[in-house]
């Protein structure tokens, strides 16, 4: 099968080039400059094993509480026409708009030991500092627009009329949420997740503020860094790259499969 | 099982509202015509019968059960009311099967139940084949019959059909028409039919509820509004399209002899056409002959009883043959006819072989 002529100027390669160069040239020169034997001493070493699995544990637990709490709001946002609709959709984009250490500083006035609610909530042992649910709350605060945003745009993809067909057809909202809404823009749902999971994997500025220990793999990065320079944070920064890599391709798998789904929005293909 | 409404819905502001429907009417079991223009309220008005809209005022009784009355607050939501729907715009739910979808409504019924009544429904609507196909994977006729049977799967007690077939061609809503006759005579509930097609509206409905920017009034099946006519699919060149199977050669009589489908009558065609082929037969309206009694000596093969279902202009009728198909006739205008063949009288029609041609493709 032979392409369509593209419709774009070939000027306009270049800057897409440069582009690509500058995320592409410093993946590869990490890839080329570390050696195996190096890694191997980087990530057998115990405190890297912890960092890995406090960043795991804190995104995983940071992605499902996202999707519970971002795919209902991301629904609302698509479906209902309340009143302020637009200062709320505007106030889930604020935390992409600010710097993460801005957020990881509200977070720690808000939440912090000597504010009201960090107060009330140590009398439940729930300390919103230095402590995993302090990652997670910081990962959240950075990364949960990414769920919003896309559960929304992908039930404003999906076409409210099943809904609404599914309701006389016996279901209630509820049931016509979970039998028709969710099954049509799962795609979208899951690839908002896979991007709200490596971004909170990859988070720093905010938990940096709030939860320096227990280190997170980028803290313990940083922690590297400082200490004994870039050769010796080569190799974890080249672990951060193939676990947000391996996130990527989940995206890109999930996108591929949206592409292609038959999205029968319009009778057949065929008439 | 009657439907009786009489209720008011409006958009924008109280004091000065965009559009504001009033309706007042009843339908008994059997096709009510909803005809007007577009804008006129009628896809609300249908919104507020399955209750997917909230009328501010008035009552909607369905068989003695009331539905909706804003007085005694009483609003039983969709699930509740027993009502199918097919609306304009497409909804089969892409994400399941063909099968899946007309058996959604069905979850209480026991397995063997439900896959009797979805059976029945897909042969019914000839998709039996289709099942297990994706919406997407279907035609646009298979697609409508898909969404008509779905709507009619839970047996409701009202049914709501906007313009379900408008995307049509003639010979596929023909033949889907046919087999939604098939299911009310099984199944008398009142079906409010929303269309635009003056041909589908006669045809089709014991009354014709006419509205007009917002307002409706009840009225008989003749006369439609003054442009009905003027539709474009009503004019005097007007194609009967048939869908077929050729069933004999007639060596002898150069002739094909074809069973119009779904259920049809038998005709013959010129020439040979094959054996046991899927054919369409094109017949103009200006070609068929109407007779009121039964014709004699006759050197013409095709003639077929049916039934004056509409007049949508003086000089045309629609005729139901027995086998529920519909043909548009246009009379000879030289004749004082257009004061005969009124509506309800049977008659016969005479398609003469010669002017039967089968289309490519």
């Amino acid at each position: 099968m032979s392409l369509p002529r593209s419709p774009v100027p070939k000027v306009f390669w270049i800057p897409a080039a440069i582009l690509v160069l500058f995320f592409f040239y410093p993946v590869v020169r990490v890839l080329g400059g570390v050696g195996w034997t190096h890694l191997q001493k980087a990530w057998g070493d115990p405190q890297v094993k912890q960092a890995v699995l406090v960043s795991l544990e804190t995104s995983t637990a940071a992605t499902l509480l996202m999707s519970v709490l971002g795919i209902p709001a991301g629904y609302l946002l698509a479906r209902s026409n309340f009143p302020g609709r637009g200062v709320v959709t505007a106030l889930m984009y604020l935390p992409l708009m600010l710097p993460p250490l801005v957020g990881g500083v509200l977070l720690l006035a808000v939440y912090g030991p000597y504010s009201t609610v960090g107060e009330w909530l140590a009398r439940w042992n729930i300390t919103l500092t230095g402590s995993l649910p302090a990652i997670v709350a910081a990962q959240m605060f950075v990364a949960a627009p990414y769920v919003v945003v896309t559960a929304r745009a992908s039930f404003l993809a999906v076409d409210p009329e099943m809904e609404l067909i599914a309701e006389t057809l016996g279901d209630t909202r509820w049931q016509a949420f979970w039998r028709i809404a969710l099954p049509l823009a799962w795609r979208g749902l899951a690839a908002g997740l896979a991007l709200a999971w490596v971004r909170s994997l990859g988070e720093f500025g905010a938990t940096l503020v709030v939860a320096y220990t227990p280190h997170t793999l980028p803290i313990w990065l940083w922690a590297v860094l400082t200490s004994e320079g870039v050769q010796a944070a080569l190799p974890l920064a080249l672990l951060l790259l193939l676990l947000g890599m391996a996130a990527l391709a989940a995206v890109a798998v999930l996108g591929e499969l949206r592409a292609g789904a038959p999205h029968g929005s319009r009778p057949g293909g065929r008439s | 099982m009657a439907l009786k409404a009489a209720f008011t819905k409006r958009f924008g502001r109280a004091g000065s509202p965009l559009f504001a429907l009033d309706v007042a009417f009843e339908a008994a079991p059997g096709v009510s015509v909803l005809f007007g223009p577009s804008g006129a309220g009628k896809t609300t008005t249908l919104r507020c019968l399955a209750g997917l809209l909230q009328p501010e005022s008035g009552t909607i009784v369905l068989g003695g059960r009331v539905l909706f009355d804003a007085e005694k607050n009483i609003d039983l939501p969709p699930r509740q009311r027993s009502v199918g729907c097919v609306f304009q715009r497409p909804a089969l739910f892409p994400h399941l099967t063909v099968e899946e979808n007309v058996s959604y409504a069905l979850r209480n019924l026991s397995r063997p139940a439900k896959e009797r009544v979805v059976r029945e429904l897909l042969e019914l609507f000839g998709i039996a084949s289709l099942a297990q196909r994706l919406p997407g994977e279907i035609s646009g006729g298979e697609y409508q019959r898909a969404a008509l049977a779905r709507a009619l799967a839970p047996g409701p007690a009202l049914l709501l059909l906007d313009e379900p077939l408008a995307a049509l061609d003639w010979p596929t809503r023909q033949q889907i028409l046919a087999e939604l006759q098939q299911w009310l005579r099984r199944h008398p509930v009142p079906v409010l039919y929303v269309t635009h097609d003056p041909y589908e509206a006669v045809a089709l409905g014991q009354q014709v509820l006419v509205i007009e920017r917002g307002r409706l009034r009840q009225g008989p099946p003749q006369p439609l509004p003054q442009g009905a006519a003027e539709n474009p699919g009503c004019h005097g060149d007007a194609e009967n399209v048939f869908e077929a199977e050729t069933i004999a050669v007639l060596p002898d009589r150069q002739a094909t002899l074809c069973r119009l489908l779904p259920n049809g009558e038998t005709i013959e065609v010129p020439f040979d056409a094959g054996h046991g082929l899927r054919v369409r037969i094109a017949v103009a309206a200006r070609d068929i002959l109407l007779a009121s009694e039964t014709p004699r000596g006759l050197a013409v093969n095709n003639v077929l009883p049916g039934i004056v279902v509409g007049c949508p202009a003086p000089h045309e009728r629609v005729v139901r043959s027995h086998s529920g198909l519909l043909w548009r006739v246009v009379l000879d205008t030289g004749t004082s006819s257009q004061t005969a063949f009124s509506n309800g009288q049977p008659v016969w029609l005479i398609v003469p072989r010669h002017r039967c041609r089968i289309l490519p493709g």
